[in-house]
């Protein structure tokens, strides 16, 4: 027998207030046209190479139905408490970033990256640990930078030329950055060596986000920028890897038969859709055309059977949920809970603009799935929990005085 | 400590004042960087994919889409089955089956062998055993295909499998046979990644070179020759496509879409050539050019000349249809191997000497080049001089030998000169001189318009690939000042030329009542399931000569066969009409070509024969190496004859007899054994015999030839009064070089029957025998009938 309402802590009574319906409402629905459309993409690889028609939308519905069971039990959960698990979690991420270059990670054969581990280290379904190490870093960023305001300004000992020196760099707000830059550049270190370029871009991204939102001066994203711009260009410039990606990525046709081939095969779909599509179940690339057509490429197949009209309409469902999700961050109840909101949120956005960047090749091609869409039991499970920790938020934010 | 770090530092409400300005601000900073972050994530990032989706969706759609389908279908044509060409009767010239091409694809034998399976845990792949798996795997291939198809070249086979290439042909146009063994051991070996067989067709002509020239044969374009190219539209039929959505395995999807366009296959095409008279044609040739050694060949045509459809069409060097490459003539053979066994032949020479044989073979003489006609074509200027009455039977024309026609001296064939003789006569004699004057008397005007109606200058527009009008003259060449010359020997055939297909339907215009017709060879085209598509209904050019100018030609031409020049020809119991011609050419000194038209029953012919032999081997003077006069009485007409006589016979034209011949008829021997001798003598009266006794009983003992013999009417039966019959076979003389009247008695004396065949009634004291059924000096039963063959020997023309 539940407690009466006067026996809770304000938390208490809070959390147990109701989650936000609109972006519940977002998820649900963005969870279920995706299983559709995995369902749609992998039929005919399953039928061809599992034998099995439904192989892949069986294990999807069973992933979906443990992802919603998370995303409860997550909203359920105080979000107040991942203000403590945040610095174990960053450790186990880099523990877990670390030990993937082992031989318990695996991948390099596969796909030539050394991204998943196994669940139970050594069985279980495969995850990747940058997804625990987004997730890390944007509870860990923001549990940090939510007191960021409440603590004392350090004095600096004038008198040496070190203190004048941090004193200096501590007024312009550099030695804040130094943690996060920190943890920042050693994540990217190790997940390049994975190597994971998109996985990296992320997580500079969500954690580039939380440190905007609360309230990093500007001209260090002005800086920040400035050197990745740099980076890139000289990356593209003066390594044969890079130009050739970049090449590859402005004349898919120039290698159509190797590395254009995916490109050109998701251009294909996307085109074949047209206005209004070729109509649910009727691609024809995902016969063995386009490569991994329930994954990475799902969006290719949604266009080609729902048209540019079913697009528009799965890209405004996206934009929805991240608009209401920026609401959600603006109405939290605290710091912690926008902050950690914007960071969920940005990568969540970003991640969704590169996929659908790179199936389009607006931008060039590098592995990156589709939130909700793409087919993947963990990677859909880390999704799931994000969604429940922003309705855990949710939940706290007071209803709207009644007049 | 958690709790007052939440408390002071985070919550927005509560803490001391400053914190709260505090406070305030940064939450003031959270909410317009959120604001600014909503809009850059939740609106304006979307823009360019939007856009970019827009591109590819809408404006590019089109292009992309092309593309995609592209790749997506697979069009496959399915080929129409090609129609056959059959003869009148139904009988299949050309037919095409099913065959397949074996492919292999040596780089799908590599890749069936799995690299992995030689990796070590590094997925390092040991080379050399993966290497010797790919060969051992290939030379499994190699040795099975080798074993199904012993007919493959193995060195080849490993020649092509050692090739990087995916496609492969390793054989062509495998039947059924071959193709079932090879299917079974790709599926017994499950090889169907590297070797496969594609459908091909394959055309068959089943009597190989019958009428090879009027069939024609097909190569990778389709039709090449003869009516397989005239006729190629309507043969080859449309070709259907199939177009199916395919998965990227080549499978089709399933659900997938298809769309056929159906193959309508070709049409039958039947010609007007009958295989029997075809082949009565065929051997006749055969046999004048082996008889008489003619290096040129031989053409032969039989035509109906009511309708110009063309019965039989030989052209001789020909070849065979089912290796139209083959030099398959004798003397064409034989002339090439020569060339290869000379030592300073080139090869490039002897290529050419090759493809020029081919040539040879596969042109027709008939439609594609021109001969000089000779005397066949008096038939023409007599109709034209009796239509313009120029003539009458009551002429008469003297033929010193010669004859002198602007200075120039022309000689007769008869270089004695035949005399004071009628029209009728002269028309027997085929004497030029005489002609030359009915030349005269025509003009050369006159003459010159019937050149032209009886289609001399233009071509009979038969429907064989490529007619030849040849140097038609022209009216100038008749009526200029030289004009007189050319006159006068056109007027006996010589000099111009003109080919043999407008020789026949010219010809057969002075016969038919005075019709030329358009000949052809395709009587009808029906579509594959039978329907007629188009029937050729026979084409009458133009009138050349009345109907009763024509019976009368007729009626004069008969009796070249019965009494002149043309009496080789003759056939018992058929009319036989016809001309003979034999012609210098410019080929060489004694190059002549010999030729025989021929018609029966003249009354109302049924058919026209012509057929010619070119360059007989000379000898001396005008006598073959072969013994024969050269000239086409002696060599083409009993070859005409004979292929009227099969012909008419084969039609069911019924033979009549003139009283003469009924008479000389067959009759069947009665029973005579036990009559008395009076009553013997009585019944053999009855049956057109006479008889003759041995011994000098009242009562037939015995009797030769037995009851139920078959022998020729007026013959002597010998009957037995009691006196011992003999049974001892009896020697047969040799009777050839004989009279008719010499060779019966020779024969009679040693108590053998004489049938006698090859020439008309007409019998002179140069008609002697040639051949003989039983050889001189053989042996035969007494009574037996003796066939012997007669031939005019001194017929010029």
């Amino acid at each position: 027998m539940p407690k009466s309402k006067r026996d809770l802590t304000m938390e208490q009574q809070l959390g147990r207030g109701p989650v936000d319906l609109p972006f519940l409402m977002l998820v649900l629905l963005l969870v279920g046209i995706g299983a559709v459309m995995v369902f749609s993409a992998s039929f005919a690889t399953a039928y061809y190479v599992e034998d099995d028609p439904f192989y892949y939308v069986k294990r999807h519905a069973v992933f979906v139905a443990a992802g919603l069971v998370i995303m409860y039990l997550i909203s359920k959960f105080n979000y107040q408490l991942w203000r403590g698990l945040s610095m174990p979690l960053l450790g186990a991420a880099f523990v877990l970033l670390v030990l993937v270059l082992t031989p318990l990670g695996y991948g390099s054969e596969e796909v030539g990256a050394q991204r998943w581990m196994k669940v139970f280290l050594v069985a279980g379904p495969g995850f990747q640990p940058s997804e625990i190490a987004k997730l890390a870093v944007i509870l860990f960023f923001s549990a940090r930078l939510a007191k960021r305001d409440g603590q004392k300004k350090r004095k600096w000992n004038r008198r040496t030329a070190l203190g004048r020196l941090l004193q200096v760099l501590d007024d312009i707000g550099f030695l804040e950055l130094v943690p996060y830059a920190a943890i920042l550049l050693a994540m990217a270190g190790l997940m390049l060596k994975e190597p994971h370029l998109s996985g990296t871009v992320l997580i500079m991204a969500g954690g580039a986000a939380v440190l905007f939102a609360a309230g990093v001066r500007l001209y260090w994203f002005i800086i920040g920028g400035g050197f990745a711009a740099a980076g890139l260009w000289f990356i593209i410039t003066f390594t044969d890897y890079m130009s050739a990606r970049i090449e590859l990525w402005l004349d898919p046709w120039s290698d159509a038969q190797n590395k254009g081939y995916q490109t050109i095969q998701s251009i294909y779909a996307i085109a074949s859709g047209g206005l209004t599509g070729l109509g649910l179940g009727q691609s024809r690339q995902k016969y063995l055309y386009l490569p991994e057509p329930e994954n990475d490429f799902i969006f290719s197949i949604a266009v080609e059977e729902l048209g540019f009209i079913g697009a528009i309409l799965i890209i405004a469902l996206f934009a929805l949920l991240i608009i209401r999700g920026y609401w959600l961050a603006i109405h939290a109840r605290d710091r912690f809970g926008s902050l950690v909101i914007v960071g969920i949120n940005t990568l969540l956005a970003v991640q969704v603009f590169l996929n659908i960047g790179v199936v389009t090749n607006f931008l060039p091609n590098t592995g990156i799935s589709l939130p909700f869409f793409s087919y993947g039991g963990t990677a859909l499970w880390i999704h799931m929990a994000e969604m429940g920790i922003i309705l855990a938020v949710s939940r706290q934010i007071p209803a709207p005085k009644q007049e | 400590m958690r709790e007052q770090d939440r408390r002071g530092a985070d919550r927005p409400e509560g803490g001391d004042r400053p914190q709260r300005t505090h406070d305030r601000r940064a939450n003031k900073v959270i909410l317009q960087r959120s604001i600014f972050l909503m809009a850059v994530c939740g609106v304006l990032m979307f823009l360019p994919l939007i856009w970019t989706l827009w591109q590819i969706c809408i404006v590019q759609h089109d292009y992309y889409q092309e593309l995609a389908v592209r790749q997506q279908t697979r069009d496959v044509e399915v080929s129409a089955m090609r129609g056959d060409i059959l003869d009148r009767n139904g009988n299949v010239l050309a037919m095409s089956a099913t065959v397949y091409n074996l492919i292999l694809s040596p780089r799908d034998v590599i890749n069936s062998v799995d690299e992995k399976d030689y990796q070590n845990e590094d997925g390092v792949t040991d080379q050399t055993l993966y290497q010797a798996a790919v060969a051992a795997k290939k030379a499994a291939i190699v040795d099975g295909l080798c074993a199904v198809l012993p007919q493959l070249d193995r060195a080849d086979v490993e020649e092509r499998m050692g090739r990087d290439s995916a496609y492969q042909i390793l054989a062509r146009d495998l039947e059924r046979e071959d193709s079932t063994a090879v299917r079974e051991y790709i599926s017994e070996n499950k090889l169907s990644a590297c070797v496969y067989l594609t459908p091909s067709s394959k055309r068959y002509y089943p009597y190989s070179s019958l009428a090879a020239q009027v069939v024609g044969f097909v190569n990778d374009n389709g039709g090449a020759y003869g009516v397989e190219a005239l006729y190629d539209e309507e043969l080859s039929g449309t070709v259907g496509r199939v177009v199916t959505a395919k998965a990227n395995n080549g499978t089709e999807m399933p659900n997938g879409w298809s769309n056929y366009v159906d193959a309508s296959d070709g049409s039958d095409v039947t010609l007007t050539i009958d295989v029997n008279i075809q082949q009565f044609a065929e051997q006749a040739v055969q046999q004048g050019i082996e008889a008489y050694n003619a290096q040129g060949g031989g053409i032969c045509i039989v035509m109906d000349p009511d309708t110009g459809a063309i019965l039989a069409h030989v052209s001789v060097p020909t070849y065979d249809l089912n290796q139209p490459g083959a030099v398959i003539d004798k003397s064409l053979s034989a002339s090439l191997e020569a060339l290869r066994g000379d030592p300073a032949g080139t090869d490039e020479a002897y290529d050419q000497a090759v493809s020029d044989a081919r040539f040879q073979q596969w042109r027709s003489k008939v439609v594609n080049d021109t001969y000089e006609p000779g005397s066949t074509f008096k038939a023409v200027v007599l109709a034209a001089a009796l239509e313009e009455g120029v003539v009458s039977e009551s002429d008469t024309f003297y033929c010193p030998g010669y004859t002198v026609v602007n200075g120039e001296h022309i000689a007769c064939s008869k270089a004695s000169g035949h005399g004071s003789q009628t029209l009728r006569e002269a028309v027997q004699n085929s004497c030029n001189p005489a002609f030359i004057e009915i030349g005269q008397r025509l003009g050369a005007e006159k003459f010159y318009e019937y050149f032209e109606t009886f289609g001399m200058t233009e071509v009979t527009g038969v429907d064989l690939i490529g007619e030849t009008k040849g140097l038609a003259w022209t009216e100038d060449y008749f009526t200029s000042a030289e004009g007189y010359l050319s006159l006068a020997t056109a007027s006996f055939g010589q000099r111009f030329t003109t080919t043999p297909i407008r020789m026949i339907t010219a010809f057969a215009a002075t016969i038919n009542g005075g019709y030329l017709y358009q000949p052809y060879v395709v009587d009808r085209i029906s579509d594959s399931e039978g329907n007629l598509i188009r029937q050729t209904e026979p084409t009458v050019v133009r009138q050349t000569v009345s109907e009763a100018t024509s019976a009368h030609t007729s009626e004069i031409l008969e009796s070249v066969v019965s009494e002149g020049t043309g009496g080789n020809a003759y056939v018992e119991g058929y009319r036989v009409g016809g001309k003979t011609g034999t012609s210098q050419t410019l080929v060489g000194e004694h190059d002549y070509i010999v030729s025989f038209m021929g018609y029966a029953p003249a009354d109302d012919p049924e058919v026209i024969v012509l057929l010619a032999l070119y360059y007989p081997e000379w000898d001396y003077g005008m006598y073959s190496t072969s013994g024969t006069y050269i000239s086409g009485g002696q060599m083409a007409a009993p070859l005409v004859g004979q292929v009227i006589e099969e012909t008419l016979e084969y039609m069911g034209v019924e033979r009549e007899y003139t009283a003469e011949e009924a008479n000389a008829a067959d009759v069947e021997v009665p029973q005579l054994v036990g009559l008395s001798a009076a009553d013997a003598k009585t019944r053999l009266e009855r049956a057109g015999l006479g008889c003759r006794t041995v011994g000098d009983g009242d009562t037939v003992t015995g009797q030769i030839p037995a009851r139920g013999t078959s022998i020729p009417g007026e013959s002597q039966v010998v009957l037995y009064l009691g006196e011992e019959m003999p049974t001892e076979p009896v020697t047969v003389p040799d009777v050839t070089g004989k009279t008719l009247e010499g060779a019966r008695a020779a024969l009679a004396e040693a108590g053998l029957y004489m049938r006698a065949s090859g020439v008309s009634t007409y019998y002179t004291s140069s008609t002697l025998a040639i051949d003989q059924s039983v050889q001189g000096g053989e042996t035969a039963a007494p009574g037996t009938v003796i066939e012997v063959r007669f031939a005019n020997n001194n017929v010029y023309d």
